[in-house]
């Protein structure tokens, strides 16, 4: 049981707290989600729960907190280590050793367990991720899920009652985390584990927990079955990421639908919203104009591409982008998604076939001279960051193209405007919060002005509220005759505003077309409301809706 | 403390003196000493002393963290790179190391560089004398500091420290395959190596005159922060729900 | 991309027990300096290919080589140009250089040189031996067998295991700062260095926040101070590791031997001596061969043993 007394905690160089007040009871064996926008304290509870927070971190602390009748505070985080298992977001940073096995025996040796015990415990361990079959691979060679299968492995070998996960899943794509997700869900569910799960997609999770906390600014501020927290209005406001079918329940409610209760998965939105479908006049769907009719910028004819070390990463590839178009590249890891959008910019020639962007074909060109018509902004902004001011951070790319003088300076002044960066200028970037600097890295590749901007994944790891400020963005720059080629594996966002959806496989085209077209009846790639209105069809629902707001629109 | 400063102090006597007595002495005979070999104990004794201070010294996963993850970067950029060409700024680092973090963690991060990235460039006799010639840069460049050097300073040191790693290097060259150990014939193979030590020596300068004092800043701004401390008594659940005062800091590790 | 030079192999070689082949490469560097005579040196030198053979490590081999033949060289040119003793002038400088003194070169320097250049070129094939087939992994595990003090082994053990991850990392970045117009590759090389700062300092702050979660995950999983810890693996030692292991120390012993009986020294100066063919001396030379050699033999009986 854990159990927590008006916690209140301070970083060492903090003048505002990471948690105030927090009051919190949970009992063994429930399976808790914890959510909220960055910076709310999520990651600060967890830490608490296995000492981390005060013992590691320092800073100032008051309150009481009791772990499994440990008292957190008076206790080592050694002891800890045996009542609570942490799980973080980064598996590659929580990997020590240079085999699997000797990962899952991390711990154990740490406690000094005698070498029978260890070999006992690294074998269930093993098992109970099924990660039997890879327990002599190094863990350099592992999958993003592998590797955060082993981290839980790991853990579990040391027989905690308490498993804590902060963010689980955010660096990994959406079948490992789904596949993550289910290895949880089994240790609460078969083992009667206390599970305490931190994670801002909340589609994936809320059917699978009994009790939901959204916390904010260091405070709990709803804390009850997911049901019924979820019904709240108050966790919009602070940014969580509620799913799109609560979140479509709740707008037909506003507009005075009875639905009587919150739906957690298809399944049951299915049963609640039959009603509601069946009864309803059902409008028109406004057609989807073909904005395939611009001028082609970027041009891939019949384009291979083969590693140095040999992997034919690219087959045949032919893809006409015109300007103005917003296109999703979508497919599995490593169907060559990264590959392709590296040809646009010219981080990678082609090994056969041609890329042109702009009329220039870039195999004839540096990739700076393409950095003037071609913008890329990687998932993680701290690769981008090295400078000491924000200003100087955003100049880079105009100093490298032969920018200078009051061009510059002018330049800079406008995107620092644009992305509410002006106060920021002087400061050091990586001093900013996690919002602030996506938005430098973007400003800093902006500031060039390129007609095409690509995006690898910037929505990986990314909250509700920062994903839809990017996406907003990108809808306005679009706008303005732009082209924007977004590399991502979320549906949803695709859902809402891309226009054309390229999915690869095996380093093949193999769909291309509108994004209604490819996502509707999809059995992967569907978003959430496609896969209610599929049951609906029969009422005369087109199946081909795919968004909040035209499954909203239809009722009206 | 004060033992281990005693120690480092009596370890770094032994390693010149592992150097310089060869150097001076007229080596009239192969015979009587086998100076290739005696240096080669020596230096791999030396090595395994810093360890153990290291075993002392490293009380927490973050220091072993640190010292581990500096040591992956210095020996990684010692590897030639696609992306990086011919640019090498592994002692560099050890020296900001060395700066920031103190005398035993300079060394560590020194020897990682060589230990670690001869697996991927090749073992040999050359590799503990090499983690010595860095180790040692680590160390002097700890100790460098109390001289508050500046920016101009630590061009210098960086100048130095090119031209001492490349003595330390071929001193095993020298003893182990040179008639006679005489100081002439060791001035001649510090020549042989002169272009390259040069190339170091101005690498070094380059690198600590660009951005030598941003890497500080950046590595001092992570130790302290990594040396946060709890400052309210850690009263546990009896601790009233007032915060205590926020004064007190403690001092750094 | 860059990867360790150790691969791992199906042979009798990379199948020895580490500690034995640790000993062996220690051994063979004893011998090399002890020995002087250009004839044992050779000999030493050729013993060690017979492993490079059997460890089907040949071309690896061959790239360790290249670098051990350049050093030689320059170890036969010192040695020519500054040793000045020896009888057989060959050439004199007709001036005197301050502390250089009048350099002359005699055929004794020569000689010397290039047996010193065997000497290098047998260490260096051990090494390289030892570098290709022993999986770093074990050689770790070795050190803390040995007594080293765990937390050198493990931060060594550690940096190891990101060397791939921070490779990435600079590949990752190098590419975002290329997009943002940077040239690394057409300009001189403080320009370079400048710029290369631009995909150092970003490596440098993200590996900093790795470290705090690399200690975070180690707190989480009882990583502390004080108390004495357990190893999950082991190196195991048959009966049959022990006598491999011996073997690997048997040429040093014959180092010793030999430097006590005066056997293998040769002299090169004041003038190069009579190599006699006829004493007792030169019954060392096949031993010298087999006691080298022994642990190859040793590793096929081995795979033998362990067949049953």
């Amino acid at each position: 049981m854990i159990r927590i007394r008006d916690l209140t905690f301070y970083y060492g160089d903090a003048s505002k707290p990471a948690l105030q007040g927090v009051n919190l009871q949970i009992e063994d064996g429930e399976f808790v989600l914890v959510t909220g926008p960055s910076g709310c304290g999520k990651s600060s509870l967890c830490r608490c729960l296995n000492g981390l927070i005060p013992h590691f971190y320092g800073g100032k602390i008051a309150g009481g907190m009791e772990v499994q009748g440990l008292d957190v505070m008076k206790s080592t985080t050694k002891e800890m280590a045996t009542r609570v298992g942490m799980v973080f977001q980064d598996p590659e940073n929580q990997l020590v050793s240079m085999d699997v096995e000797r990962e899952v025996a991390f711990g154990l040796e740490n406690l000094a367990f005698a070498r029978d015990i260890m070999a006992k415990r690294v074998e269930e361990s093993l098992d109970a991720l099924g990660l039997s079959g890879i327990r002599y691979r190094g863990v350099h060679e592992l999958s993003g899920g592998e590797k955060q299968k082993v981290v839980i492995a790991s853990v579990l070998a040391l027989h905690p009652d308490i498993l804590v996960l902060d963010e689980p899943t955010s660096e990994l794509d959406p079948r490992s985390a789904e596949e993550v997700l289910s290895i949880v869900q089994r240790l609460n569910d078969d083992l009667g584990m206390t599970v305490i799960l931190v994670e801002h997609r909340l589609d994936r999770v809320v059917h699978l927990v009994d009790r939901m906390i959204v916390m904010d600014e260091g405070e709990i501020i709803a804390d009850g079955p997911p049901r019924g927290v979820l019904a709240n209005g108050d966790i919009t406001s602070v940014g969580a990421g509620v799913p799109p079918l609560v979140r479509m329940v709740r707008r037909l409610r506003d507009s005075g639908f009875d639905v009587d209760d919150i739906p957690l998965t298809v399944k049951e939105g299915r049963a609640i919203l039959k009603d509601v479908f069946r009864g309803a006049k059902v409008s028109e769907l406004p057609k989807t104009e073909s904005t395939n009719s611009g001028e082609p910028v970027i041009e891939i004819d019949k384009l291979w591409y083969a590693y140095p070390e040999g992997l034919t990463a690219l087959r045949n590839v032919s893809l006409r982008i015109c300007r103005g178009e917003f296109v999703a590249v979508m497919g599995r890891n490593a169907s060559g998604k990264t590959t392709l959008v590296k040809h646009i910019n010219g981080l990678l020639k082609p090994t056969k076939g041609k890329v042109r962007v702009a009329g220039i074909d870039t195999q004839k060109a540096t990739i700076a001279e393409l950095a003037r018509k071609v913008g890329f902004v990687f998932q993680n902004p701290n690769d981008h960051i090295f400078a000491d001011t924000v200003e100087e951070e955003i100049s880079f790319i105009l100093r490298n193209l032969g920018f200078d003088g009051t061009e510059m300076a002018a330049r800079v002044d406008e995107v620092l405007e644009m992305f509410g960066l002006k106060e920021h200028r002087r400061q050091y970037p990586r001093s900013l919060s996690g919002g602030e600097r996506q938005r430098v890295a973007m400003a800093s590749v902006l500031v060039a002005s390129p007609e095409v901007l690509i995006l690898d994944e910037p929505t990986r790891g990314l909250e509700y509220r920062l994903k839809s400020e990017l996406m907003r963005f990108l809808d306005r720059y679009r706008g303005e005759g732009n082209t924007v080629v977004l590399v991502t594996h979320d549906v949803e966002t695709v859902a809402e505003y891309a226009d054309r959806v390229v999915l690869l496989s095996g380093g093949r085209v193999v769909v291309d077309g509108n994004r209604r077209d490819v996502l509707s009846r999809a059995l992967f790639f569907s978003p959430q409301i496609n896969r209610l209105v599929q049951a609906f069809e029969k009422y005369g629902v087109p199946n081909n809706i795919i968004t909040v707001d035209e499954a909203v629109d239809i009722l009206k | 403390m004060k033992k281990s400063r005693l120690f480092l102090a009596l370890i770094f006597v032994i390693g010149v003196a592992a150097f310089v007595v060869p150097a001076v002495s007229s080596g009239s005979s192969n015979g009587a000493v086998n100076w290739g070999l005696a240096a080669t104990i020596l230096v791999i004794l030396v090595i395994v002393a810093f360890f153990f201070e290291f075993e002392a010294a490293a009380i927490s996963s973050k220091e072993v963290a640190l010292v581990a993850m500096l040591g992956t970067i210095s020996a990684i950029l010692r590897v030639p790179f696609a992306a990086l060409p011919s640019v090498q700024p592994s002692t560099y680092l050890v020296i900001c190391s060395g700066y920031v973090f103190g005398p035993v963690a300079g060394f560590m991060v020194g020897a990682l560089t060589a230990l670690v990235s001869n697996f991927f460039l090749g073992q040999g006799p050359w590799t503990p004398y090499q983690m010595l010639a860095w180790g040692l840069l680590g160390v002097l460049a700890a100790y460098f500091r109390r001289l508050n050097p500046g920016r101009a300073g630590l061009i210098i040191f960086g100048i130095v420290g090119g031209y001492l790693y490349g003595w330390i290097i071929n001193t095993w060259y020298w003893t182990s395959f040179i008639y006679p150990l005489t100081f002439r014939t060791f001035l001649t193979y510090q020549l042989t190596s002169i272009w390259f030590d040069t190339f170091h020596a101005i690498g070094n300068a380059v690198f600590l005159g660009f951005f030598g004092m941003k890497t500080i800043a950046i590595l001092e701004r992570f130790r302290k922060r990594f040396s946060w401390r709890l400052s309210s008594e850690p009263g546990g659940a009896q601790l009233p729900s007032t915060l205590s005062a926020a004064g007190g800091e403690q001092q750094p590790l | 991309m860059i990867s360790f030079r150790y691969r791992e192999k199906r042979t009798v070689i990379h199948k020895l027990n580490p500690f034995c082949k640790l000993a062996w490469v220690a051994s063979v560097f004893v011998l090399a300096l002890v020995l002087n005579n250009p004839i044992f040196l050779l000999l030493l030198f050729l013993s060690t290919l017979l492993l490079v053979i059997t460890a089907k490590v040949w071309r690896e081999w061959t790239s360790f080589m290249k670098y051990a033949i350049y050093i030689s060289l320059t170890i036969v040119v010192v040695n020519t140009l500054v040793s000045y003793q020896g009888t057989h002038v060959l050439a004199e400088a007709p001036f005197t250089i301050p502390v250089m003194g009048t350099p002359t070169i005699t055929l004794e320097a020569i000689i010397y040189g290039m047996a010193m250049s065997i000497r290098l070129l047998a260490i260096i094939s051990a090494f390289a031996i030892l570098t290709l087939t022993v999986n770093p992994d074990d050689l770790m595990l070795a050190m803390i067998k040995m007594r080293l003090p765990y937390k050198s082994v493990l931060v060594t053990a550690l940096s190891t295991r990101f060397v791939p991850t921070l490779i990435s990392d600079v590949e990752r970045i190098a590419d975002v700062q290329r997009s943002r117009g940077l040239e690394l590759d057409k300009c001189s090389l403080p320009k370079r260095i400048k710029r290369s700062a631009s995909v150092i300092i970003p490596l440098l702050s993200n590996s900093l926040d790795r470290t705090v979660q690399i200690a975070e995950a180690m707190e989480s999983r009882a990583f502390g101070s004080g108390a004495k810890r357990t190893f999950y693996k082991d190196i195991k030692m048959s009966r049959m590791d022990i006598v491999t292991v011996i073997a690997g120390f048997a040429p040093s012993v014959l180092g010793i031997v030999m430097l006590i009986l005066g056997f293998g020294d040769y002299q090169y100066y004041p003038t190069l001596g009579r190599m006699d063919l006829s004493g007792p001396e030169w019954t060392m030379l096949p031993i010298l061969a087999l006691v080298v050699s022994s642990v190859v033999f040793l590793a096929f009986l081995k795979r033998g043993v362990d067949l049953d």
